[in-house]
């Protein structure tokens, strides 16, 4: 009684989790890594936070964390196979959920998303879907808070001028002025 | 400097043109694959919790037979060596008996030991408790001082086939007692 009790209870956090923090997740992983691969890797990231439910102090950062590490390793693993699958469905949207009352077209900001540079792009990424905070964000992918909205917001810049450019500057707001986009050398580096 | 970093980086200080985009972005929702997908992370979930719980149980059950096994080892080896055996030596000095002195020796007699005696609780032999020893003292002490008629009275009961005591032989008497033996069969008679 008591074990099903406890079951129940796993069932539900799992749950709990992949509504909270699954599609944050699979569109992270899908920076690194074709999405047979991202999805199995969240599938296995979430058990194995599932073994570590109760010394989580901090779900969400370690999720991210942890699937980080496991899809550049992936990535390094099949990058091979992983850009041939990626080059053959690229012109497919599948990133984000269709909205045709969007004030943005999904495939467009797809395809601007995957022309930022993936230092960038996974803060944007972290920040705006996974709704990390600029610490958590520093802890996830090892930098400081402040590197962390540096990059941010260049990304958000570069991503802005792009979309600009293709809808006629009236899309996300004026340009803005004296704002550098600073590209930085990918660091990529797996964290324990 | 770091202060001011980290200060900007909790304020999430943003141009208003960035804050516009950063909102319409969040609006978009991530594609998931599928319902099934989370069907199979549940179904995924309780598998693996299974197994481990079942790796679990098994560990325990092979560390409760290895623990089992050496105890009965060791009740056996226990068992195989039977009580404790408590040696006493005891040396034995004899007067007299001295070894033969040589001209290096010093001629300092030394007590021999003659022999040393183990004994232990399993051959000691047993002759009974006290009490039994000197009531055979006492016995023969009465025996010696008085003759026959010092041991304990004994009156034999004559049954059917039994020989009476006045046909016992009477070589067997001392002669005080064959002539008193001789003066009851008179009377008898």
């Amino acid at each position: 009684m008591s074990k099903q009790h406890h079951d129940q209870a796993d069932a539900a956090l799992v749950s709990r989790w992949f509504d909270a923090f699954g599609p944050a997740l699979l569109l992270y992983a899908r920076q690194f890594v074709a999405d047979a691969d991202a999805e199995d890797l969240v599938q296995e990231v979430f058990l194995r936070a599932m073994d570590r439910r109760e010394s989580l102090a901090d779900p969400r950062s370690w999720l991210f964390r942890v699937l980080r590490n496991a899809t550049i390793s992936r990535h390094r693993a099949g990058s091979r196979r992983a850009r041939r699958e990626r080059r053959s469905s690229s012109d497919k949207p599948r990133w984000f959920e269709p909205s045709p009352t969007g004030q943005l077209d999904v495939r467009e900001v797809e395809t601007r998303l995957r022309g930022l540079d993936i230092v960038a792009r996974e803060v944007v990424v972290l920040r705006t879907w996974g709704e990390l905070t600029f610490e958590q964000i520093g802890d996830v992918v090892g930098c400081s808070a402040a590197t962390a909205l540096r990059r941010y917001r260049a990304g958000l810049e570069e991503l802005r001028q792009a979309l600009n450019a293709d809808a006629g500057d009236s899309a996300v707001g004026p340009p803005a002025r004296g704002e550098k986009v600073r590209k930085e050398p990918i660091d990529a580096r797996p964290r324990a | 400097m770091q202060d001011h970093e980290h200060e900007q980086a909790s304020g999430e200080v943003l141009p208003a043109h960035l804050e516009t985009l950063a909102a319409a972005l969040g609006r978009l929702s991530p594609a998931v694959s599928g319902p099934g997908d989370r069907d199979r992370l549940i179904f995924e979930a309780g598998r693996r919790a299974g197994r481990a719980a079942a790796r679990r149980a098994l560990v325990a059950w092979r560390l409760g037979g290895v623990a089992a096994t050496v105890a009965a080892g060791v009740l056996g080896w226990i068992a195989m060596q039977g009580p404790a055996r408590v040696d006493t030596v005891r040396p034995i000095s004899v007067a007299g008996a001295t070894g033969v002195p040589t001209e290096a020796e010093p001629s300092v007699p030394e007590p021999a030991v003659a022999s040393i005696q183990l004994s232990s609780s399993a051959q000691r032999p047993h002759f009974g408790g006290p009490d039994v020893s000197a009531s055979y003292h006492r016995l023969r002490r009465s025996v010696l001082h008085r003759g026959m008629d010092g041991l304990p009275s004994f009156r034999p009961s004559v049954g059917a086939g039994e020989v009476p005591a006045s046909a016992w032989p009477s070589t067997q008497l001392l002669p005080e007692q064959q002539t008193e033996h001789q003066t009851r069969l008179e009377i008898n008679t």
